[in-house]
């Protein structure tokens, strides 16, 4: 099974602090790269560091799989006009249950299989409770 | 025909700070015009743009020719329109060539080697300045600097007295 590489691009510092929140929980990870945009950032410079590590990824024969925060910000932008040159796969809207199921689950599936019980596990993980729903 | 609800600047075009704060500012707008020559070109980005707004919201890529030849058609409908454009240059052209555009905001540019910051979000070189300027004074554009509605709104004067330049005499 080829390595897979977590890449997170995300609004601020957020990527890098949900991936230290993460291993508080599952622990030190590999193969994680995290990258932010900031206030005044030029979002080509962005682009052409995300391309680099995909560029990279390919060249060594391992798949990447990209996280960005919000659809229709800068970092989905990025992620999605990716997939007209690269075979990668893109998740929208990356959470803490989603990252923690990829991370935990990824050498043991196809990327098909691991992206789609990411993507549950993202959904699974959001709920609206109240008083009621302990009764 | 397009009626303008809000005209900006910003090199991201479509993307969080749009659609999360600007769109839903402007609740009435119907459609994103997206001017931007080399957008226009590109089938395949086009269509990330399109996907990245909600569906109830139409967007349009044209090229600056393409705009001002679309923007005065009679057609029955106004349609209520947010107008983006990539840079300085760009909206000036637009501008000169006939596209009425009264205020404008400056929104986003990168920080790069020989711009000046004006606010955390917008770098202006010299030269895009006194584009500025000039648009201001010979065409009458009111030019503002705001990142999102709930920012401070600074004006043309305040951007020009950080760069040093002259004042203008009358802000219109």
């Amino acid at each position: 099974m080829k390595t897979k590489v977590i890449l997170i691009v995300a609004h601020g510092n957020f990527g890098k602090e949900l991936l230290q929140s993460v291993q508080l929980i599952i622990g030190e990870q590999e193969d994680v790269v995290t990258l932010g945009l900031n206030l005044g950032d030029d979002v080509e410079s962005l682009r052409a560091d995300v391309q680099k590590i995909v560029d990279e990824n390919q060249r060594t024969n391992k798949e990447t799989i990209v996280f960005v925060d919000l659809f229709g910000g800068s970092p989905s932008n990025i992620a999605l006009s990716l997939l007209k040159h690269y075979d990668v796969q893109v998740m929208v809207g990356v959470n803490m249950p989603m990252l923690i199921e990829m991370l935990s689950s990824r050498n043991n599936y196809d990327i098909e299989d691991l992206v789609e019980r990411s993507y549950r596990a993202g959904i699974d993980g959001i709920k609206k409770l109240d008083v009621k729903s302990t009764k | 025909m397009w009626r303008i609800l809000f005209a900006r600047v910003d090199d991201r075009l479509i993307h969080g700070q749009v659609m999360t704060q600007w769109v839903k500012g402007f609740p009435s707008c119907e459609a994103i015009v997206i001017i931007d020559k080399v957008l226009a070109n590109d089938e395949y980005m086009k269509n990330v743009c399109k996907m990245a707004a909600p569906s109830e919201i139409l967007v349009e890529v044209l090229s600056i020719d393409e705009a001002i030849k679309e923007f005065p058609k009679d057609e029955p409908k106004e349609r209520r329109s947010f107008l983006l454009f990539k840079d300085v240059a760009s909206v000036k052209e637009a501008i000169i060539k006939g596209l009425p555009i009264k205020s404008l905001d400056i929104g986003g540019s990168a920080k790069a080697p020989g711009k000046k910051v004006i606010i955390p979000s917008v770098s202006l070189s010299d030269e895009e300045m006194e584009m500025l300027r000039t648009l201001n004074q010979d065409f009458g554009v009111e030019i503002y600097f705001q990142m999102v509605p709930t920012n401070a709104k600074f004006s043309l004067s305040h951007a020009i007295s950080l760069f040093g330049l002259q004042q203008l005499k009358k802000i219109t």
